[in-house]
């Protein structure tokens, strides 16, 4: 029943970006962790082979979809999450810049798809990290306002 | 003129495989700097998170003539003896404590009517 409370703060519209973004990145690392090659299927891979084999890829691009996921899914309930929603926003940013220009291979293609796509999951961690900026300064408001005038106590025995 | 642009292009040349790195970090700093602004901006906006708070109800006062006063403080004093008496009388006790009897029986037992 707490769960089911939760779910509108969690899931908000000012979030969805977000959420877009980690949900993809959790998509990429799942599709580079399953079995197969994909690096082995084209040139524009080349330069991600010479940095790191793919399940250190999957790895990586995995564990940063997932503490955004946590954030996102806690959010709401302490304090800090929209401090670490920018963080994580940030991080998010930086890693679709740097995968963007990975897949920008000039001897392949003017400007792949895999360089459009995430240049333009960059531009939207970007946002969202604008958003998490404004939400700090609204859950510190919030949680202000709690601590001088804090709620009743529920009734002994009562379960929301 | 052409020096400035040979030596552009030997810079660019020497960032070539950092472009991605460099990229990163750019990525990296327009996000924080974007943090820096969604907090500026939501500092000088209008709160309408918090609801305004109702200001405080006045406490009610009565203001009495010192004769009145007066007659209330021994309409206090009359009470307090009277509250003595029907605690001596009756054994009441102070609230959290048991009477040891009933305030029929210590009547009776004291001599008095119930």
């Amino acid at each position: 029943m707490r769960t089911i409370r939760g779910i509108p703060t969690v899931f908000t519209p000012s979030r969805a970006l977000e959420w877009h973004c980690a949900g993809t990145d959790f998509l990429v690392a799942l599709v580079l962790a399953l079995p197969g090659r994909t690096f082995s299927t084209g040139a524009i891979w080349d330069r991600f082979a010479s940095i790191m084999p793919e399940s250190q890829w999957a790895l990586v691009i995995g564990s940063i979809a997932l503490v955004r996921i946590a954030a996102l899914t806690i959010n709401g309930h302490w304090r800090r999450t929209p401090l670490l929603r920018a963080l994580t926003a940030s991080i998010g940013a930086g890693l679709h810049a740097y995968l963007a220009m990975l897949f920008y291979v000039p001897s392949v293609s003017a400007f792949g798809i895999g360089a459009a796509f995430s240049a333009a999951l960059a531009i939207s961690d970007i946002r969202s990290a604008y958003r998490a900026g404004r939400d700090i300064v609204v859950a510190g408001r919030v949680w202000d306002m709690m601590r001088s005038a804090p709620p009743a106590p529920l009734p002994e025995g009562f379960s929301p | 003129m052409n020096s400035i642009l040979t030596t552009a292009g030997s810079y660019l040349t020497a960032a070539e495989p950092w472009k991605a790195v460099i990229a990163s970090v750019l990525g990296f700093l327009a996000a924080g700097l974007s943090i820096v602004g969604g907090v500026i901006k939501q500092r000088r906006a209008v709160d309408t998170t918090v609801p305004d708070q109702a200001p405080a109800a006045r406490p009610v006062t009565f203001r009495l003539h010192p004769d009145d006063r007066e007659l209330i403080g021994d309409a206090r004093e009359a009470a307090m003896e009277l509250t003595r008496a029907i605690k001596h009388l009756t054994g009441a006790t102070e609230d959290g404590t048991v009477a040891t009897e009933g305030n029929t029986a210590a009547l009776k037992r004291r001599g008095g009517r119930p």
